[in-house]
């Protein structure tokens, strides 16, 4: 018995150590850029781990840098010209703003099409969904280019509809430059249609058929009965959106011109010189950045991990 | 009820994305206009070498190692908005960096405010790559800008799409052209000309040089950096403790191989740069050489990217090459060392007979086929970038070197202890070494071609190096690592375009 327990105790201390060393290697990262956005330039290059001095003020020379070097000044007789002159508040807002809606079409466009492809029968549905997978291996870089030119295409709805009208006589304008074109080609995720697949696959029939008796429409159903079931997924699927458009950099910079277009990630661009880096300004400005998604993911910890598991996916 | 509020919901998400619709929209990019007629292109051969000019270490890190000075600029005043009926002019640039970009949104402030019927928009494409992207993008879309800032070899890619503005005309125009800026500009080294028509004009240049560890040469009974590949071997030999240090970070690059090989007597490619010659016994032996550094553990390949840099100011390595643009970030690596030294920048080293070449680098500027109206703004603005005041101003912030002779004079009789701008300040001594480089100036071949082959000639380094081949490369000896090298980079450039 005694033998049996120490065994046991011996298994969890291997299991906590493997996982702790893991943990350890995990959080190595941000450790690393959290000591390192506290360092001097000197320290951060040519020393070790730990600071020899602990400059905090990088924190407000990165917040100068990434605002275009220019104080963000506050003026109470017209509050929203600080979006337009101080440019990293811009940024964030424009992040956030991007992410969200993002996010709200990404959640109804995956929810309606994983439903699709886990609850109902149409031909050619597994083939449909084999050729939606594939495109996950198409890389993005290969895309940039004609999606790209897609944007100079379709003209903004407000200018058409003024064009169409006849209110304007400027022509239409194309969606460089706009929120359209850093949110339209976003809202559809082949990745989250395969995990709400998946989730909703693992949904019981009999729920279904208890529905059907009650006079249940599919909407109904999915409304009512699926999606209250599909937090974790939904919790999973929003915040690997939201990640994916918070560290967006290469399509913004290609489809914006004007600075107030722009998300965070392109302000600490600012760090990145042709001859060498800031780095420990970087480090502050990345720590900047990433502390909304920290906080995102601590409160909507217990979701994300559940719907991880649950949908058969792991990292 | 319920239905009803997703039906609300999605209604506002429909809302919020028609809100989005009072951000400001692109203009649609004019029709291109047609180029002036080509013109007879300067002169594109590079100035007589010299001899190598003595080289000694120069002064010691400053008292303090904890506070360096900071290439962080100094708040620029508030940007000038355009005046009612300006022409807009957009300019991508690819200054990463933030006293760059402040800089340089300072200069078109300037001309904003002295020419209120232009209204020239600094825009900060990423770096060099991703600007190259982005334009290639907007080729295909004719989303085009008015300016564009990049590698000489990129405005090749661009005029190679028929895109860019011939500026030959628009430098000789009597009235309007360079003028007596003209007789200030070597065209040799600072513009850049394809077939026959030069299309893009650089306000600043860099130059690829040696850095080197003095004290740590000293230490080893050598007084001066090397100056032949025996030189440099023989400081190696000595300076060399694996894996405590090392003489030489090597970071394989098409700019540092062919500055190795034409002072190893070779040309890198054919007098009319259509194809790769580094087949010879020039190619063959400086790839020879890197293997000999690589076989006695004199040299490395850095894992990080300017991880040269790091280990150059921690005392770990005695050479590294680099452009001198990243003087300032040598200064402040160095500078607060746990162990301050001595350092000090070299051509890099050349064969006993042979005579010293340094490596031009450094963007450049063109304009964009618009609207006559917009070239002539575009043009106005290149013109100013040229001036004096404006080159002095922007090669302190740079470490470039000016295209305008008078501003480049005027910036080499600095005083360093009145110089404002502190980072400059710390390097200039370094900086007024390397003006007397200029003169074995010698640029790479840069039609858009080559640009694609820059990465054929890296692997190959990094094969002959590490001894490694893979599907990037195939041999690893010299002889024939020179031989599928010139034949990868013949086959590329040969299908370019195609």
């Amino acid at each position: 018995m005694n033998r049996d327990r120490l065994r046991k105790q011996f298994g969890n201390l291997l299991i906590h150590l493997v996982l702790g060393a893991g943990a350890a290697l995990a959080l190595f990262p941000f450790a690393w850029m959290l000591l390192g956005s506290v360092k001097s330039y000197n320290d951060a290059t040519t020393a070790g781990f730990i600071p020899r001095e602990w400059l905090w003020s990088n924190y407000l020379d990165a917040i100068t840098v990434m605002n275009g070097s220019v104080p963000c000044r506050f003026d109470a007789a017209a509050p929203f010209a600080i979006l337009d002159q101080c440019l990293l508040l811009r940024y964030f807002v424009n992040t956030i703003f991007v992410g969200i809606v993002v996010v709200l079409g990404v959640l109804a466009t995956s929810v309606l099409a994983g439903y699709a492809f886990a609850r109902l029968n149409f031909p050619g549905r597994n083939l449909l969904f084999g050729i939606l997978l594939l495109t996950l291996m198409i890389p993005f870089e290969l895309t940039l280019v004609p999606n790209f030119v897609f944007m100079t295409w379709f003209p903004t709805p407000e200018s058409w509809l003024a064009t169409t009208l006849g209110l304007s006589q400027e022509g239409t304008h194309n969606w460089i430059n706009t929120y359209y074109a850093l949110i339209v080609p976003f809202t559809a995720s082949v990745f989250s249609i395969f995990l709400f697949r998946q989730f909703f696959r693992d949904i019981p029939n009999e729920l279904f058929d208890a529905a059907l008796l009650d006079g249940a429409t599919h909407s109904r159903f999915l409304w009512s009965v699926v999606l209250p079931l599909s937090k974790p997924a939904l919790v999973t699927s929003a915040l690997l959106t939201f990640l994916g458009t918070w560290n967006a950099l290469m399509w913004p910079l290609l489809v914006t011109n004007a600075p107030q277009m722009r998300p965070i990630q392109v302000g600490l661009t600012q760090f990145i010189g042709e001859a060498g880096t800031q780095v420990q300004l970087l480090m502050a400005g990345a720590t900047l950045t990433i502390l909304p998604i920290v906080i995102l993911y601590l409160i909507l910890q217990r979701w994300f991990v559940e719907g991880i598991s649950s949908a058969g996916i792991r990292g | 009820m319920k239905t009803v509020r997703a039906f609300l919901l999605m209604v506002c998400v429909g809302a919020l994305l028609s809100v989005m619709a009072c951000a400001p929209a692109a203009t649609p990019a004019p029709p291109p206009t047609n180029a002036p007629q080509p013109t007879t292109a300067p002169p594109t051969s590079a100035p007589a070498n010299t001899q190598a000019p003595a080289v000694a270490p120069t002064t010691a890190p400053a008292a303090n190692p904890t506070n360096p000075p900071k290439p962080t600029p100094t708040p620029p005043p508030p940007q000038v908005t355009a005046a009612p009926g300006a022409l807009k002019i957009q300019f991508w640039h690819a200054l990463t960096g933030a006293s760059q970009v402040a800089e340089f949104q300072k200069l078109a402030d300037q001309f904003n405010a002295a020419n209120p019927q232009y209204y020239v928009q600094p825009i900060l494409q990423g770096n060099y790559a991703a600007t190259l992207q982005k334009m290639n993008a907007a080729i295909t879309a004719n989303s085009l800008p008015d300016m564009i800032l990049g590698n000489p070899g990129d405005l090749g890619t661009y005029d190679a799409a028929g895109v860019m503005l011939p500026l030959d005309d628009y430098i000789k125009d009597p009235t309007d052209g360079l003028g007596a800026l003209a007789s200030q500009i070597d065209p040799a080294l600072y513009f850049d000309t394809f077939d026959n028509r030069i299309v893009g004009i650089s306000n600043g240049r860099s130059i690829q040089v040696m850095y080197f560890n003095a004290d740590m040469l000293q230490a080893t009974g050598f007084d001066k950096p090397p100056a032949t590949f025996e030189e440099f071997e023989k400081v190696c030999q000595a300076v060399s403790k694996p894996p405590d240090t090392y003489c030489f970070a090597l970071v394989p690059g098409a700019s540092v191989f062919a500055n190795l090989d034409w002072n190893q007597g070779g040309a890198y490619a054919n007098a009319d740069e259509t194809k790769a010659t580094f087949d010879d016994a020039a190619g063959v032996a400086t790839l020879e050489w890197l293997k000999k550094l690589a076989d006695k553990q004199w040299a490395y390949i850095p894992a990080a990217a300017f991880g040269d840099q790091t280990d150059f100011g921690n005392g770990k390595v005695a050479f590294t090459i680099g452009s001198t643009a990243g003087l300032p970030f040598y200064q402040n690596a160095v500078q607060g060392s746990s162990k301050p030294f001595k350092w000090g920048i070299a051509p890099l080293p050349r064969a006993a007979n042979g005579k010293n070449n340094v490596d031009l680098f450094g963007p450049s500027i063109g304009i964009l086929q618009t609207t006559p109206e917009k070239q002539k703004g575009a043009w106005q603005f290149l013109k100013f970038l040229l001036s004096k005041e404006v080159e002095e101003e922007w090669a302190q912030v740079t470490t470039y070197f000016p295209a305008n002779r008078a501003a480049a004079e005027a910036v080499g009789a600095m005083d360093p202890t009145t110089v404002t701008n502190k980072a400059f300040a710390s390097v200039i001594d370094k900086y007024k070494l390397a003006v007397t480089f200029l003169p074995d100036g010698k640029r790479e071949p840069s039609a858009a071609a080559w640009q694609s082959v820059r990465d054929i000639v890296a692997n190959m380094m990094t094969a002959v190096f590490t001894g490694k081949s893979g599907a990037d490369f195939a041999a690893t000896d010299p002889a024939g690592a020179a031989k599928e090298g010139v034949e990868r980079v013949n086959k590329a450039l040969g299908e370019f375009g195609k």
